[in-house]
């Protein structure tokens, strides 16, 4: 998959989730300047995402998954090891 | 699911009718993707949407693990159901202060549902890492639950318990007498047997939505034992829809009739092309054993109190023949309280059963084979839930398996009576009609209203009652069997129930009025009638003998009534004027044409004549 789409398809669930603008979103997009992106929708957050790229994560990768752009890394990477 | 785009022909930003919400939401709910995120999304777009919910429910969480991710799924279901409900959790740890605690927010909030959802692991004594003891677990369960039962007036949901991530299979060990797996099945037998005799308590089966799933699609050891967090999406899912069903039985539609269609619904083929041997119905052969099997659960739903209708495209005789003659038909005449079966379209046949029976048409869902007739319903009736006869044949049963719009927490001796009273009300009005006037035709069939204080044996009907009744209601509180207890038990409050009988048989509990007594003061919180008897001029029996009771108690020089106008109350908008009290103040009602008012009577005015054609015991 596209790095593109890949960010387009993690904008959607943000989007989905969060209630924001998916143009607002950026690289460093995290919960200190995301509401509603505390610790327990972080949960929500993983399983969406797995849900749409049908991949699962690791306990490390969960951890890991601090900003948006972290997270289009860690998915393109299970998007690769698949 | 995008936002501009409608389903149903409705554009999303337009919609303001909540039949309309609903649905777009029953048409998104099984052609969205069923992701979590857009769930989500769709709840809380419909939240921002409908402003005029009929009921709103709270739900409070007591837990020790996580599970918040539940809080927009269980939204969705009860919205569903046209219900909006709030969520809330407990703090993680504290489930048992909680219960103690008289200012938690456990016990200063009213809630309507409290779910106590326990994970095993933080319920076991430190000591023993071996095994633990199912009766003192259940024990400590238990307190609270009676506890609960005490203090709150909520509906109670406990879920089973499932085994923790660390318990070994039984395999090869089953005669084992230490073996985690066997105590959690002895705690969780008792928790049912608990919960079986305590009406208020509902069980809820977690391993067996688990093992629907199965382990993986269920459990999340990852999140466990990251946040501890043990149950996946999936199974939040499933445990939401069991919760959402308990809170549809107590507050929502209230579905009281299953409408069916004929051909290629409750058989497999067109009577009137292939004739009676022609059909298929025969549980020896496919696809006969589905409809056959459909026909047992539609059986066993009557039993449970729903009514049966028809309303079919067919000649009448044709149709008729086949629960009169068919050999494997297992649905007979008698089991429909009304049908339709006719050419005319289905709308106005559904308006028409609707009308006969007495009932609102949100209280119909239809089963219907045609994709035209489903969306003509649909479209013209959004309050009826239409369910489409799947093309696949096998997956017939699977309809009524998963629909729980029927559901109730508790069949009273009514319910399994119903199909019968509507009998008897047929056989009623055919009497009527050999008599002048209504009062000659009332003398001649012997109306008897026996009027006491509730007991506890009243509590489950009662209750049903002011959930139910919708057109002879005055303020259309809804009450719990909780509330009910409460009031039971208070000495500010009188329930007076009517029981109503003729000679042709036995209304049951069918009227209902509460006063709550404040000084010299005595309010009618409440005051419905059923349906099955209105236009006998009850009521007033009722109302008289309500006031004599409030006379009696000491102090009380006024009884003061309020009616509270709905969309469904309007024949009640003048009762109390009809009944001599007094208007005393009207105030706009919630987004409605009418006016709720106040009225007064003073203990010892005079009081409109009761009929004499009914006799009344106490």
């Amino acid at each position: 998959m596209e790095r593109v789409e890949i960010e387009r398809t993690i904008k959607k669930v943000f989007q989905n989730l969060f209630d924001v603008d998916p143009a607002s979103i950026t690289a460093d997009a995290s919960p200190y300047n995301v509401e509603g992106w505390n610790s327990m929708q972080h949960l929500s957050l993983v399983t969406s995402l797995e849900a749409e790229f049908d991949v699962s994560f690791g306990d490390g990768q969960v951890v890991e998954m601090r900003t948006f752009g972290l997270i289009v890394k860690i998915v393109d990477d299970a998007l690769r090891k698949r | 699911m995008s936002t501009g785009k409608g389903v149903a022909g409705l554009s999303v930003g337009s919609i303001a009718k909540l039949e309309h919400v609903i649905a777009y939401l029953q048409v998104m709910g099984s052609a969205a993707d069923g992701k979590y995120a857009s769930k989500v999304k769709a709840v809380r777009e419909l939240e921002a949407l409908a402003k005029d919910w009929p009921s709103r429910v709270s739900i409070r969480f007591l837990r020790n693990y996580t599970l918040e991710s539940i809080d927009p799924l269980l939204r969705f279901e009860c919205a569903r159901s046209k219900v909006a409900a709030s969520v809330s959790f407990s703090d993680f740890d504290n489930f048992e202060q909680e219960v103690l605690d008289p200012a938690s927010a456990t016990n200063t909030v009213k809630h309507d549902l409290v779910v106590l959802a326990l994970w095993l692991d933080g319920l076991l004594p430190a000591n023993d890492v071996r095994s633990f003891s199912p009766a003192e677990v259940f024990e400590r369960v238990r307190r609270l639950l009676d506890k609960l039962l005490q203090d709150t007036g909520a509906l109670l949901a406990v879920t089973a318990f499932l085994p923790p991530f660390f318990a070994l299979a039984n395999t090869r060990t089953a005669r084992a007498e230490v073996s985690f797996l066997r105590s959690v099945a002895e705690l969780n037998r008792r928790l049912a047997a608990y919960a079986s005799s305590t009406a208020r308590v509902h069980l809820i089966d977690l391993p067996a939505l688990a093992g629907r799933l199965g382990e993986h699609a269920a459990l999340d050891a990852r999140f466990w034992y990251l946040y501890k967090a043990p149950l996946r999406n999936e199974l939040l899912d499933l445990l939401a829809a069991e919760l959402g069903a308990m809170v549809s039985a107590v507050k929502g539609g209230g579905k009281k009739v299953l409408v069916l269609d004929c051909d290629n619904t409750l058989w497999g083929g067109i009577v009137g092309e292939d004739g009676l041997d022609g059909i298929q119905l025969d549980p020896n052969g496919y696809p006969g054993s589905a409809f056959y099997d459909f026909q047992r659960q539609i059986l066993e739903l009557k039993s449970r109190g729903v009514l049966l209708a028809l309303c079919s495209k067919n000649n009448e005789a044709d149709a008729l023949a086949v629960f009169e003659q068919h050999p494997h038909c297992l649905l007979k005449k008698q089991d429909f309280v009304s049908w339709r079966i006719n050419w005319n379209d289905k709308a106005s046949n559904m308006l028409e059963l609707a009308r006969s029976l007495n009932l609102g048409i949100d209280a119909f869902v239809l089963v219907e084979d045609s994709s035209l007739e489903c969306d003509l319903v649909r479209t013209e009736l959004p309050e009826v839930t239409v369910l489409q006869v799947p093309e696949r044949r096998f997956e017939l049963p699977n309809l009524l398996r998963s629909y729980r719009g029927f559901d109730m927490l508790a069949a009273t001796e009514e319910d399994s009576q119903r199909t019968h009273m509507y009998q008897q009300e047929r056989q009623r009005e055919e009497s009527r009609r050999d008599f002048q006037d209504l009062a000659t035709y009332l003398k001649s069939i012997g109306l008897v209203a026996v009027i006491r204080p509730a007991g506890e044996t009243d509590v489950a009907r009662v209750a049903q009652l002011t959930q139910k009744t919708n057109q002879f209601n005055l303020t259309t509180h809804r009450y719990t069997e909780g509330d009910i207890e409460k009031f039971l038990s208070s000495h500010e409050c009188t329930l007076l129930t009517m029981r109503v009988k003729d000679r042709f048989g036995d209304y049951g509990l069918t009227g209902l009025g509460i006063l709550r007594y404040e000084g010299e003061l005595a309010r009618i919180d409440t005051f419905l009638i059923s349906c099955r008897v209105l236009g006998r001029r009850l009521e007033l029996v009722l109302l008289g003998r309500l006031i004599a009771e409030a006379s009696r108690r000491r102090g009380v020089r006024m009884v003061k009534g309020l009616f509270l106008p709905t969309r469904r109350n309007e024949q009640v908008g003048d009762f109390y004027d009809r009944a001599g009290f007094k208007l005393l103040s009207t105030k706009p009602g919630p987004g409605n044409a009418q006016r709720a008012k106040e009225y007064g009577y003073g203990i010892g005015s005079p009081f409109i004549e009761v009929p004499d054609y009914i006799s009344v015991l106490e």
